[in-house]
């Protein structure tokens, strides 16, 4: 169980780092413990809009409210894009993930 | 707001206008209807005079929101919401009817968790024009 923590520690780091990296984008919530669990939204484009475009690519994310209306009020949004890392993701997956939000911003414009 | 106007000038009397908000509970999508329907002495309900939207949320939701302004001025609201309950048996799974007239909305079949962003707006509608009777 150490060993998949640790690799999700990895990956969803990884996560951070890029999309944080990535003009437009916007991290939603910096916790001092994180899960591999990031959520976010790209500047002008509704994250079902985002969703769809990256399950396109083959990316599956979970777009909307995540049942979690007080959570989306507080940070002032009505949705947010999320993505989920288990052990069975990879570094490069999240590399996929950055390229298909650039895809997103160039149908979105 | 955007809207469609089907006529101008007519009388105050005989035109009522009816506003709705829908919210898609999933999403938070959210549509505002205002809809003046001129009920002199038209059957069916009476007729769409002016339409007006405000979308807020994501493509699918305001497009089908422009398109639905584009399709129901002129008709009687009777004829509004068989055009409503046609494009909810259209976007039901699996069925791959065509209909020429809602041809642009069916593109969201390939995206079946979507197709309450493109209903959002005409369901509205609908919920709008509840109180008009049948």
């Amino acid at each position: 169980m150490e060993a998949i923590g640790a690799h999700e520690r990895v990956v969803v780091l990884r996560a951070v780092s890029a999309l944080s990296a990535v003009p437009g984008v916007r991290l939603i919530g910096a916790p001092r413990e994180r899960a591999s669990v990031v959520s976010f939204d790209v500047e002008g484009v509704h994250p079902h809009d985002v969703a769809t475009v990256l399950d396109t690519l083959g990316i599956a994310v979970r777009s909307g409210h995540h049942c979690t209306q007080p959570v989306m009020e507080h940070f002032g949004v009505a949705a947010t894009v999320r993505a989920s890392f288990g052990l069975y993701n990879s570094v490069a997956e999240v590399d996929r993930l950055v390229a298909g939000i650039g895809e997103v911003r160039r149908i979105f414009g | 707001m955007c809207g469609r106007r089907g006529t101008r000038g007519g009388l105050a009397d005989g035109v009522r206008t009816h506003r709705k908000r829908g919210v898609n509970a999933l999403c938070g999508d959210r549509v505002d209807v205002d809809v003046r329907v001129d009920d002199g002495l038209e059957e069916g309900g009476g007729r769409i005079a002016e339409i007006k939207f405000r979308a807020r949320g994501c493509s699918i939701a305001k497009a089908s929101a422009s398109i639905m302004t584009e399709l129901v001025v002129g008709r009687t609201v009777d004829e509004v919401r068989g055009l409503v309950g046609r494009l909810e048996v259209l976007l039901q799974k699996d069925n791959v009817e065509e209909d020429a007239e809602l041809e642009m909305l069916l593109g969201v079949r390939q995206f079946r968790g979507r197709a309450q962003c493109a209903t959002l707006a005409f369901t509205t509608l609908r919920d709008a024009l509840a109180p008009i009777e049948r």
